[in-house]
């Protein structure tokens, strides 16, 4: 068997969810109210007397940026307002169980699942098959189909690539290949869904390793004929271990002398740094973000993970295939064409269009997501099941995870340009806020550019964008910013949050570039995400965080000597400044870590 | 609990909000309040930094006005039109206006 760096961590035990708790959530709630209402009293405060009028090139960017903050605060608030898991149930065994027969004959349920790859490793495949394979159900007479969706047409016609087809046929399940790379996951699976018919549908990424309940505990939901998908968490079970400080010092320095080594063992041995370095771990997002929008009934489905009923992917393909007939009518009427010619127009489009089940994006799990909630004839519900009930892949080099998070970022933006789902018909409004939401996080990099370079304004003009730091700003300010730090532990309880505030703030360069190029009009690609350890060169990325850190630490070097020869006109400004650059330069060194990561020899 | 009680239930997360609401406008009332002489002995941690005499002012401004001019915030022009302005009898800086 071959041998790949996480078979190590293939004794990790997934995390348990953080259960629910009404008294926490109604907590919650009162911080959040108390936290919103501190928040415009200390933007009312900033708008109407804080602002130094012989600054406002300066005063005006930052209040600006504090109050897009402020809404995104708001829209947390309401996003983590409240949870509602849904009610597990026993599996699903006939297909009355999860939908009207229509005078069709009774029989067991279909489950199809579908291993979606393109280049990935053969073998690293055959295990995501061989657990899928080991998937357990109660009911034998059920029919479960796995197959092998590769895009990347290893059937053997190249020889210098792996062949694919021979490790299906090996392990004994399905494998089918289309002859281009139209749509991409998307178009895949829409592939898959034309040569299948089983009732609900799995969908795995190539690295996605199903737990053997899975269906167990994922088909009980379809028992609610409303239900369109079930998303399960994306669990990494790969993120990187803490190493101690003293293990990384004696590899560095290639320290072999033994009475050195133990003596920089007890110095920093206590120490452990680089935990999921890359930040990878999504527990906040899955556990709290999406879980708590089952209260809206507005939890999307991810890709990997997720189980779906075909009826409902299907009624979207129908509802798209009509409404272009019907557009394509509205519109040879409009110019006044015969209806004969409009019947010949409609019977072309007919022959030629296709159903498309899964919207062509690059982020197809959202978008799709987005029109199923939308659909006003069958009000199609989601659900953001709790447990992890598969592993997954994590990337493993920094170079990846910017081109994956981009495209996520990139692809939710284009959304919001093309498709906006506030103005989406049959969305109600908590489904608009979450949606919303999730597009406005990726506007982040806007403010958080400015809070990153304020600091450094302020020590080379030593303008301040306040008329002072006063006791005012001291009283509105630490109230918000303490209750905002209580309401988001809060709405997180149990989920570590560090690595993920340093990243939100240290990956504002590339969310700024993904802005950019969706702003440009770029087409958004469908970048496949690379399985295993790829140390490309990574300095490049890293180049605004060195430049930004460099300039912060000269600013405070200069405003220190200022300070100490006596000539600074405001000390207090400076010392402000000075707790805020650093709690900017730990966010942003960890990408300059994670830049420079690798996994020590000793590993 | 009764069912005489129990048929008011849906009243109770209203009225809840609506506490919340009122608790954090009072909260924001009496902040609005609040002084540095509210913190009793502590208040000198609030207070402005007290106000220094008229030619400590004149010192300070002078340094910093050859510190701007040292490091190339201000040009030799602007220098000398801002010392021809502080040297005029009665007219002074806004700093030491206050």
């Amino acid at each position: 068997m071959k041998q790949f760096y996480f078979h190590k961590f293939e004794d990790r035990k997934p995390y348990a969810a953080i259960p629910d708790n009404k008294y926490r959530t109604l907590l919650f709630q009162f911080t959040g109210i108390i936290t919103i209402t501190l928040g415009f009293a200390y933007l009312y405060w900033r708008w109407r007397y804080s602002l130094n009028p012989d600054a406002l090139w300066f005063a005006l960017p930052l209040v600006l940026a504090e109050s897009l903050s402020f809404f995104s605060t708001v829209m947390i608030v309401i996003n983590f307002w409240s949870n509602k898991d849904a009610k597990k149930a026993p599996p699903v065994h006939y297909l009355s169980e999860i939908e009207d027969l229509d005078g069709r004959k009774e029989r067991p349920v279909k489950i199809d699942v579908f291993i979606a790859t393109y280049n990935e490793d053969v073998e690293l495949v055959r295990q995501s098959i061989q657990d899928a394979k080991n998937m357990k159900y109660p009911f034998t007479d059920v029919s479960i189909k796995i197959y092998v969706l590769d895009d990347g047409r290893r059937d053997g016609r190249d020889a210098t690539k792996e062949n694919m087809k021979i490790v299906a046929e090996e392990e004994g399940v399905e494998y089918k290949i289309r002859e281009h790379n139209e749509g991409y996951k998307a178009g895949n699976l829409k592939n898959a869904l034309e040569h299948t018919k089983g009732d609900l549908f799995v969908i795995l990424d190539a690295d996605t390793r199903v737990f053997p309940d899975f269906l167990i505990n994922t088909t009980g939901y379809f028992r609610k004929e409303k239900v369109a998908w079930v998303q399960t968490p994306q669990w990494f079970y790969d993120t990187t271990e803490a190493q101690k400080l003293s293990t990384i010092i004696n590899a560095k320095l290639k320290i072999e002398n033994k009475y050195l080594s133990r003596f920089v063992n007890v110095v920093f041995g206590k120490v452990k740094l680089n935990e999921d370095i890359f930040g990878n771990d999504p527990r906040l997002f899955y556990d709290a973000i999406l879980r708590k929008r089952n209260f809206y009934n507005a939890a999307f489905c991810c890709g990997a993970g997720s189980i779906h009923r075909r009826e409902a992917t299907m009624s979207l393909a129908i509802k798209d295939f009509a409404d272009s007939l019907k557009k394509l009518e509205t519109d040879l009427i409009s110019k006044n064409i015969k209806s004969n010619e409009i019947l010949d127009q409609k019977n072309i489009l007919l022959l030629k269009q296709e159903i498309i089940p899964f919207k062509f994006h690059a982020s197809e799990d959202i978008y799709t997501s987005i029109m199923l909630h939308a659909d006003k004839e069958h009000k199609w519900e989601s659900i953001q099941h709790a447990d992890v009930e598969c592993k997954m892949l994590s990337t493993q080099d920094l170079d990846s995870w910017i081109k994956q998070h981009q495209r996520y970022a990139a692809g939710s933006l284009d959304i919001a340009f093309k498709d906006n789902p506030i103005f989406i018909k049959g969305l109600s409004l908590g489904q608009k806020i979450c949606y919303f939401n999730t597009i406005w996080s990726y506007f982040a990099p806007l403010w958080i550019l400015v809070f990153l370079l304020s600091p450094i304004v302020f020590f080379f003009t030593l303008s301040l964008p306040v008329k002072t730091y006063s006791f005012d700003f001291l009283k509105y300010f630490l109230p918000f910013q303490l209750m905002n730090t209580i309401t988001l532990t809060l709405g997180g309880w149990g989920i570590s949050t560090k690595r993920g505030d340093q990243y939100y703030i240290s990956s504002f360069w590339y969310m700024l570039m993904a802005l950019f190029s969706v702003l440009k009009g770029k087409e958004v690609k469908f970048n496949v995400t690379p399985k295993g350890k790829h140390f490309a060169k990574n300095t490049q990325h890293i180049l605004p965080h060195i430049i930004i850190i460099s300039l912060t630490v000269l600013g405070i070097i200069y405003n220190s000597v200022l300070v100490l020869k006596g000539y600074h006109p405001c000390v207090s400004g400076f010392f402000t400044n000075f707790f805020w650059c650093i709690f900017n330069i730990i966010s942003l060194s960890i990408m300059i870590r994670a830049a420079q990561w690798k996994p020590l020899e000793t590993d | 609990m009764s069912p005489q009680i129990g048929k008011y239930n849906f009243l109770l997360k209203p009225l809840f909000f609506i506490f919340s609401l009122l608790f954090a406008s009072w909260l924001v009332l009496k902040i609005e309040k609040l002084r540095p002489s509210d913190f009793g002995k502590e208040r000198y941690l609030f207070e402005n930094e007290p106000v220094p005499s008229v030619a400590k002012y004149d010192e300070q401004y002078l340094k910093n006005l050859f510190l701007e001019y040292k490091f190339g915030i201000i040009n030799s022009r602007q220098l000398d039109e801002k010392l021809e302005f502080f040297l005029k009898p009665g007219n002074k800086p806004a700093v030491m206006k206050n």
